[in-house]
């Protein structure tokens, strides 16, 4: 693939074409451009000249099929047409052949070579085109003679060092070529061909490089578009590198470097519970698919991005394919976001654009071109599914990738809505492909629990950022988007009335609690209160009790010695001596014991 | 530069003739040279006098003036263009023979005397 080892090349100009085929097509030499009628063929050829004409080159065109007036009339319709009419630059030749010619025998182009050699010469051309010249050949009665006359025509253009283009048609997309250029396509070392396909009653058309001997070149097929800016292949070289090469230098006019590192700047949401969720929202140059089911408020949410944008005086670019820009500007207003302050500054473009109008390919290039003239730091597409929807030969998925190439090329943060079909969390997967392009993946659902629907947002992936992965009500209200305190209760996360009920159950639950506390509280310590009440009385018992006691005790010492004084002087009165009489025993010795018991049992009481 | 010079061979009359567009020696316009002469032998009817014969290579305009590219190609023809034409290397001599006799017919033609 080395560039020095190729062929010397011609710019053609045509967006796309000299990407794809690494520079052009062969400075000198004759390339085949074949295709069914309708296919682009002549345009592809005028639109080469007129924008050689446009760098001060010189080019013949010559019309073997209508009359060179006729063949500038079509090409009014394109904007390119004005310099076809430079006579200084571009000669056009009427070279039909005559409907009454009749054939005697072989012939040759040697005339044409002439005629051609010797006005390319006065001019200084570099471009020759040689338009349906499978009219002129198709009179040659000997089949092989044309083949000779088109190598003879090949070796001329090498001779003289022009680039030939010769358009040869096909009767439909898959038939062969012009019966009178069959072998071309083996003789010419560049062919091309263009072809069309109705995809849901829409025309597609695609462009293929059959070959290109000698130079590294895309050999897929392309979709292209024909518009009033004439032929472009929106996508270049397949894959991002290319899409990346296209926009590189436009990139570095800017200052901006594609190969640059990724940026670690992270650029609001506008929703500031939402950039907590993030670790401070989407990085910078990365791209956010927001899905969601109808009325999730995903537009809502990418307008906050975008007017957040605005807000720090970028540029944001908003492509709504559902609504249209006035409803967009007013419903934003209704929850408070003022996007038409933005628009009004110039920050912000709102393009309405309808999904089923155009190609996916013309989407793709209207969108391109929006980012090259309005340069915004943030993109929305609002729905990117809508694209799904548009017609296309090739899946509408390589067109998002191709744009988020494109945005990520020019450092642009870029948001995509998408619509999930119906609340299956299944139905998820069907963004699968979209979202695995995306650094960050915000699902936006309903929860439907009793007889409530409530907006819940989560994050399902954030390349390179710790984000929460709980599930957080959207609460949208006149001051804008609000994530509500995320309510966990036992596996689920509570939302609207079953998150109010909870909390304010809740409430009621800790204020009951704390009650009861103070009441038991209040209960101990009225016990504490009287449990030292009683101790009190206690000591108090105790003290007068003690005091009781010395009194008895004292009193019962008296009482006591009162008594022995008593007993003695009983004793002393029955015993007048230190003997008691021997006479008197029955009746002294009955006296005489119970005044014994009676001193015992005072003893053991003094004990 | 669509309007080119017309021939101004001074020797040329500006009448209604036999054109033979040639390009140098090639084998192909060779052969229609002599093709034509034996012809034109043939029918003895002095048409040859009649006859121009124009090198492309030295006279490239003239094609782009007959609006005719392929060659050899025989033409009727006046000044201002071509009426009828025949390509090839006239090796088809019936066909030769066709194309010489309508010319002869239109230049008899009263329509054709008034133009020359």
């Amino acid at each position: 693939m080395s560039q020095g080892a190729t062929i010397a090349k011609r710019t053609t100009g045509v967006r796309g074409l000299d990407d794809v085929t690494c520079g052009g097509l062969p400075a000198a030499g004759a390339a085949l451009v074949s295709g069914g009628p309708g296919a682009g063929k002549t345009v592809l050829a005028l639109q080469i000249v007129a924008n050689a004409a446009k760098r001060g080159e010189a080019g013949i065109v010559v019309a073997f099929e209508e009359s060179s007036d006729r063949l500038l009339q079509h090409a009014r319709g394109f904007a390119f047409a004005d310099a076809l009419h430079d006579a200084e630059r571009v000669l056009t030749l009427d070279a039909r052949p005559r409907s009454d010619a009749t054939v005697a025998g072989d012939f040759d182009l040697e005339g044409l070579l002439a005629a051609l050699a010797d006005a390319a010469a006065r001019m200084d051309a570099t471009w020759v085109v040689l338009d349906g010249l499978d009219q002129l050949l198709s009179l040659q009665e000997n089949r092989s003679q044309a083949l000779v006359q088109l190598r003879r025509l090949d070796d001329w253009s090498v001779e003289q060092s022009v680039s030939v283009l010769l358009t040869s048609k096909r009767a439909t997309g898959d038939q062969e070529i012009a019966a009178s250029m069959r072998g071309t396509e083996y003789l010419l070392s560049t062919v091309i061909d263009l072809s069309t396909t109705l995809v849901h009653g829409k025309l597609n058309r695609r462009f293929r490089i059959v070959k290109y001997r000698g130079s590294p070149h895309v050999s897929d097929e392309l979709p292209m578009l024909l518009t009033h800016d004439g032929i472009q292949l929106p996508y270049g070289l397949a894959g991002d590198a290319t899409v990346g090469a296209q926009t590189r230098a436009e990139g570095a006019e800017r200052g901006v470097d594609p190969s640059a590192p990724a940026s670690s700047e992270r650029i609001g949401t506008g929703v500031p519970d939402l950039d907590d969720v993030l670790a401070g929202g989407p990085y910078r140059g990365s791209t956010t698919l927001i899905s969601g089911s109808p009325g999730t408020s995903k537009t809502t949410l990418a307008a906050s991005i975008a007017a957040t944008a605005a807000e720090h005086g970028e540029r944001a670019l908003f492509v709504s394919f559902d609504e249209a820009p006035p409803s967009i500007v007013r419903n934003a207003a209704s929850v408070g976001m003022d996007l038409q302050r933005h628009v009004a500054s110039g920050r912000m473009r709102i393009e309405g654009r309808t999904a089923w109008s155009g190609l996916v390919e013309e989407h793709f290039v209207a969108i391109a071109n929006e980012l090259a003239a309005f340069d915004p730091s943030v993109l929305v597409i609002d729905p990117v599914s809508a694209l799904l929807k548009a017609s296309s030969a090739e899946s509408a998925y390589l067109s998002i990738e191709r744009l988020l190439a494109l945005g990520r090329a020019r450092g642009v943060t870029t948001v995509l809505t998408s619509l999930g079909e119906g609340e299956d969390p299944a139905s998820e997967a069907t963004l699968s492909h979209t979202s695995t392009l995306a650094d960050t993946w915000i699902v936006l659902s309903y929860h439907v629990v009793g007889g409530e629907r409530n907006r819940a947002l989560s994050v399902v992936k954030s390349r390179g950022t710790a984000h929460s992965n709980q599930v957080r009500e959207l609460i949208l209200s006149a001051h804008g988007i609000d994530l509500a305190e995320p309510y966990p209760f036992g596996s689920e996360v509570l939302m609207g009335t079953a998150r109010l009920q909870k909390e304010s159950e809740r409430a009621a639950e800790t204020r009951a609690a704390s009650d009861q506390r103070d009441r038991r509280l209040h209960d101990i310590e009225e016990h504490l209160t009287a449990a030292s009440r009683r101790r009190e009385e206690a000591v108090h018992e105790e003290q007068r009790l003690h005091e009781a006691l010395q009194q008895e005790r004292a009193s019962d010492a008296n009482e006591s010695s009162d008594r022995a004084h008593h007993a003695d002087r009983v004793q002393r009165r029955r015993t007048p001596g230190p003997n008691p009489p021997a006479g008197t025993n029955g009746e002294s010795r009955g006296e005489a014991h119970e005044t014994y018991h009676r001193r015992s049992e005072e003893g053991g009481d003094r004990d | 530069m669509t309007d080119p010079t017309p021939p101004t061979d001074a020797d040329r009359p500006a009448t209604f003739r036999l054109v033979l567009l040639v390009t140098g020696d090639a084998p192909r316009s060779l052969r229609a040279r002599s093709n034509l002469k034996q012809a034109l032998k043939t029918m003895g009817d002095g048409a040859a006098s009649h006859l121009d014969e124009i090198d492309l290579i030295r006279e490239p305009a003239t094609a782009i003036h007959y609006r005719v590219f392929a060659t050899p190609a025989l033409l009727w023809a006046d000044d201002d263009a071509a009426v009828s034409v025949l390509y090839g290397d006239l090796s088809d001599d019936a066909a030769l023979q066709r194309f010489l006799e309508e010319g002869r017919a239109l230049r008899a033609s009263p329509a054709q005397a008034e133009r020359s």
